[in-house]
């Protein structure tokens, strides 16, 4: 039972050494496969339960099963063999001098020999359109293309669940459905997604399950549809569902409520 | 005739280090109390434009430059920093990027020290910078320790107490948080109420639109759209081709056009496009 489980977290808290506490009894669980968004606002937790995904930080009580692991007995680097971690800031784990150094840093750590880092470096590049920037120094690139990097230098570890901290961040548009895109192939393999995110258009594009989390507790856990339709919970943690989420609402045209701007353009052909 | 803040003239800028030039020929003028909206896709160069607004290009960064870029009448390239800061203010992404000191008071009064202004003015100039952005009442606190959208009302608050003829934005609400963002558009409210100049980078509209009657679109280092902000997201298939994400209710409106004819005019607002969706089911009600 509990291997279909990807992540299980049972009465997690976390205290920083400041007195800060930042989760309060977390119980959640995620199933190898999902494309989960966690949403609320800066200080609500999100990073903060991220970072006890991947180990980084451990329960101050309570626990967490990662992959069957029970983190505060398993190493970061034996979790991180299954669960890939992106930073929001892209520069704090930028640590390499070029772009092809930078995405082979994590397989060749892992032990991989020469010619299969090759390989996955090779086609990260090429599906991240990034050839041009093989030899540069990432730190001479965009913020959005040192983003893009960073996913790419998890990516080519093959992490069986992707967590991802603010995908989007610093990204137009294009750039952001891009990301958003290799995430879903990623899904699509039958791999895990859990991403943090500001942009509730992404979410409900995106995400089946949708976790809110607010002052450190899980406010609302379910499937996103769901949870954009509770307004209620939605002003409590401060966030605005896509606008035409609020008109169909609003106009009492649906319940639960329309995520896409696609599904609504469709209910008002079918008036 | 409002007077012209920035003069943009036949202006190209290539970076030291860049191969091709990041700005290709731009020309745009800024008129004493407009609401400005710059987009466009990333790399597009509206962060290089901005530096290039404020002085900082040509004065802090090397590359090549060709036309002219001029503050009230006078180019930029002759004029003297502190001339130019005195002129115009600018708010970045980060603001953590533009943190010097331990306290919010100081942070604002650093520029106004280095101007030598007399202590009495410095403390008028603070407290009226702070009360306009809301943040009285973090003067003693450390910029560091606080949230992201009090980090950027901080930063604008330091700009704005240099009293700048206009203020340059770029992307003010990038990092920050729904609350955060709230919290920069309250402030962005508030600016357009005193008729104060403001040029805005976002490259997502759905927030902005509403602040600004015109809009400039860049792609490639050249200005490609510069006009209506309405005009402009009436084209929503060009907008989205050009990679800008259009609001919603743009796009609502767009299909609702389509598919019941009328609506000439493209809503900006939640509430504009809620009322139009009204009136179509008002006469599917009757019908």
């Amino acid at each position: 039972m509990s291997e279909e489980y990807v992540v299980e977290a049972r009465n997690l808290s976390h205290v920083y050494s400041n007195n800060v506490v930042a989760l309060r009894n977390v119980n959640l669980h995620i199933r190898r496969g999902e494309f989960v968004a966690i949403i609320g606002h800066n200080g609500s937790g999100k990073t903060t339960l991220a970072k006890h995904i991947n180990g980084l930080l451990k329960p101050t009580s309570g626990e967490i099963i990662v992959h069957g692991m029970d983190t505060r007995k398993h190493t970061v680097a034996e979790i991180a063999r299954k669960v890939g971690y992106v930073f929001q800031n892209p520069d704090h784990q930028i640590c390499m001098k070029t772009v092809q150094e930078e995405l082979a840093f994590g397989p060749r750590n892992l032990g991989y020999p020469e010619e299969e880092v090759r390989k996955r470096v090779d086609e990260m590049l090429k599906l991240f359109n990034l050839e041009k920037y093989r030899d540069a120094h990432p730190f001479l690139l965009s913020k959005a293309d040192r983003l893009r990097i960073a996913l790419c230098s998890v990516l080519t570890m093959r992490p069986e669940t992707l967590l991802v901290d603010e995908p989007t961040t610093g990204q137009d548009m294009r750039q952001s459905y891009e990301v958003m895109e290799i995430l879903k192939a990623f899904n699509m393999e039958g791999k895990t997604v859990i991403f943090i995110t500001h942009n509730m258009r992404l979410v409900a594009e995106y995400a089946e399950r949708c976790i809110i989390m607010n002052n450190g507790e899980v406010l609302l856990d379910g499937p996103t549809v769901e949870v954009f339709s509770n307004f209620e919970a939605l002003s409590k943690a401060k966030l605005k569902p896509p606008q035409v989420t609020i008109l169909s609402s609003r106009l009492g045209l649906k319940n639960p409520s329309v995520l896409r701007i696609d599904d609504f353009i469709a209910l008002l052909r079918s008036l | 005739m409002p007077e012209k803040v920035i003069v943009v003239n036949s202006y190209w800028w290539k970076y030291a280090t860049s191969k091709d030039w990041v700005l290709k020929n731009i020309n745009l003028e800024i008129s004493d109390g407009e609401f400005v909206l710059i987009t466009g896709p990333t790399g597009a160069g509206k962060t290089t434009l901005c530096l290039s607004m404020a002085g900082l290009i040509p004065h802090h960064y090397n590359g090549y430059m060709k036309g002219n870029i001029y503050l009230f009448g006078k180019d930029t390239s002759q004029m003297q920093s502190h001339e130019i800061a005195k002129t115009v203010g600018i708010v970045f992404q980060d603001p953590e990027s533009q943190f010097l000191t331990m306290s919010v008071e100081d942070e604002i009064a650093f520029a106004l020290e280095n101007l030598a202004l007399p202590r009495e003015e410095i403390r008028e100039r603070i407290y009226e910078a702070a009360s306009l952005v809301k943040v009285e009442d973090l003067l003693e606190r450390a910029p560091y320790e606080l949230s992201g959208g009090q980090k950027q009302r901080v930063a604008i608050a330091s700009a704005l107490a240099m009293k700048p003829k206009v203020l340059i934005m770029d992307e003010p609400t990038g990092q920050l948080d729904p609350i955060g963002k709230e919290e920069v558009f309250f402030v962005l409210e508030r600016l357009k109420k005193q008729g104060i100049t403001v040029v805005l980078v976002e490259h997502i509209l759905e927030e902005v639109a509403r602040f600004a009657e015109r809009l400039v679109l860049m792609k490639d280092g050249e200005v490609v759209y510069d006009g209506d902000v309405r005009d402009f997201l009436k084209d929503v298939v060009k907008a989205k081709s050009a990679g800008i994400p259009t609001p919603q209710v743009t796009e609502v409106w767009y299909h609702l056009r389509e598919i019941f004819g009328g609506f000439d005019e493209p809503p900006i607002t939640l509430e504009e496009c809620e009322q139009m969706l009204k009136q179509v089911l008002q006469v599917k009600k009757i019908e």
